[in-house]
């Protein structure tokens, strides 16, 4: 533009209609990766889970419903919007924690809409959104049983989910000396899992403080369970998709970030989480405000 | 498809001993279960071919149940519904006390479930064997239990061979509905692998490969038995290599 101004004003008219060449073309450049992937089929696949209350369940009707399901769906729209596409088909997927990640990599699924913690491990196979919620591994145990915090495990059986960081971060715990002869179960998935403990099969069920919620608010015998004991590790929940897909990943955390910025996410909040009773923590207030990353 | 493949992962410590764990755990499992399955099986066989109507009927039944229920649900029911329906002193023995019930349950339950199938062939193992040889066994002065015990089932056992094997190699690759009740065995150690480390494809490969060599070497075997326990002109001498 520099040179157009000091070269005269014929070059300045011709500079101008150039420009508007450049941004056309600049808008009509290939689609890559999961955009297209998502153009040429006119379809998108989430990939979510079955009871994973309430971020990522089936409900009654065996739809996929949830907290992170909402989001990916805000996602999807943007993602019409961004291709221009009058109508995109959107396929649900239920997936087992263990094949979250290959079904991504391998094109099955485009986004992973559950609770799937951002780990240096995982980001070597795939990439995470921003985050959408903060969360502490907690204890779900029977008021009956008197147990209130890690220690109150030590020489119990505790029981977690297959596959998850959990599952991990209590064998881990369950090595040290402190914590010698405590057994750890590990259960295919959360619903084994609640009743296990309420069988007295185990002493207490470990994974994140909200699935925990979520479990004992749809259990028969909600009053005789707890939420307990401090966080062992925090850990953020995201959406996964492809690795090296920078154009999906703005796509994506645009629509998040969007959302995080607006009095919606709110209402989006309210509507999962209120019927848990779980007030908004601190820690998530701080995220979404972090979150809503400006244009 | 974006993976990024790692086979030296397997040879890697923890991971190479979670998959030798896990390939103990399989074969124990298995052993264990069979140890039930053969006997227990063989009983009902042979009260399903037995005078008594009711110990045909209890042997019926037992097949009809064990063998129509899928082996998931059944797992489910011996591990989560069995201990609240005993008295408690009991129930809480299955959930608590006893050693390993993880372990104990899953062989107990796939120990009923393969007895179901072997009770079929072993039944029909005892009608090949034909009436003509139990007939002179009983009229040459043996009671009907030394009759099984010395002609019937040694023969029908060497005529059932085949068939035996095959449902042996099947208990192996049953072994792993373990994993749902938390049974390290080694398809479950192949989910540890994939969960600790990524490398789904490389742990699930490793799995495959040492289940066709548990297959391979129990196939070896049986060659051998079914050679060595042949008796002349009694069975078929197709395959039969003297």
């Amino acid at each position: 533009m520099k040179s157009c101004i000091s070269h005269g004003s014929s070059l300045v008219a011709a500079c101008l209609i150039g420009l508007p060449i450049f941004v056309n073309a600049a808008q009509a450049e290939d689609l890559t990766g999961t955009l297209k992937k998502i153009k040429d089929s006119g379809a998108i696949t989430l990939g979510t889970r079955e009871s994973s209350v309430p971020f990522s369940y089936l409900d009654a009707q065996h739809n996929s419903v949830g907290y992170s399901v909402d989001l990916c769906l805000r996602v999807v729209e943007r993602v019409k919007q961004t291709l221009g596409l009058p109508v995109l088909q959107v396929h649900y997927v239920t997936v087992a924690p263990a094949a979250r990640i290959p079904l991504l990599t391998n094109g099955t699924i485009d986004l992973e809409c559950s609770t799937t913690s951002i780990t240096l491990a995982r980001m070597r196979q795939v990439a995470f959104s921003v985050p959408t919620f903060v969360v502490g591994a907690r204890i779900l145990a029977e008021t009956a049983s008197g147990v209130k915090d890690w220690d109150d495990l030590r020489g119990r059986v505790i029981g977690v989910a297959q596959g998850t960081n959990g599952e991990k971060t209590v064998k881990a715990l369950a090595g040290t000396p402190a914590f010698a002869g405590t057994r750890v179960l590990t259960f295919a998935d959360h619903g084994a899992g609640l009743l296990s403990l309420q069988t007295g099969r185990i002493d207490g069920y470990v994974t994140d403080d909200i699935v925990l919620a979520g479990l004992r608010s749809k259990a028969r015998d909600k009053d005789q369970l707890v939420v307990t004991g401090k966080p062992l590790t925090f850990e953020t929940f995201a959406i996964g998709l492809r690795r090296g897909d920078p154009d999906f990943q703005l796509v994506v955390d645009g629509a998040l970030a969007d959302l995080f910025r607006s009095p919606e996410i709110d209402v989006v909040y309210e509507k999962w989480f209120s019927p848990l009773g779980v007030p908004m923590s601190d820690a998530n207030t701080m995220m979404y405000k972090i979150g809503g990353i400006l244009p | 498809m974006q993976y990024h493949w790692n086979w030296g992962i397997l040879l890697q410590q923890p991971y190479l001993g979670w998959l030798v764990e896990g390939l103990l755990v399989t074969v124990a499992l298995s052993l264990v279960a069979w140890s039930i399955a053969l006997p227990l099986g063989t009983l009902i066989g042979v009260m399903r071919g037995a005078a008594s109507p009711v110990a045909r009927g209890v042997g019926g039944t037992y097949v009809q149940v064990f063998r129509n229920i899928p082996i998931v649900v059944q797992l489910f029911l011996w591990f989560f519904v069995l201990p609240e329906v005993l008295p408690r002193t009991a129930g809480y023995f299955l959930k608590r006390e006893m050693p390993e019930p993880e372990f104990v349950t899953a062989a107990v339950c796939l120990g009923f479930y393969t007895a179901s199938r072997i009770a079929v062939i072993m039944q029909a193992g005892i009608v090949s064997v034909g009436p003509g040889k139990a007939n002179a066994a009983r009229a040459s002065g043996m009671t009907l239990s030394q009759t099984y015990r010395h002609v019937v089932l040694p023969l029908a056992f060497r005529l059932m061979l085949p068939p035996l094997v095959s449902e042996f190699l099947t208990v192996f690759k049953n072994s792993s509905i373990a994993l749902t009740i938390g049974v390290f065995e080694l398809t479950m150690q192949a989910h540890q692998i994939e969960s600790y480390t990524f490398q789904g494809f490389e742990a699930f490969a490793a799995a495959t490969v040492l289940y066709g060599a548990i297959s391979a070497g129990v196939l070896a075997a049986a060659q051998i038995l079914e050679r060595r326990v042949q008796i002349g002109g009694m069975i078929g001498t197709a395959g039969a290599r003297r």
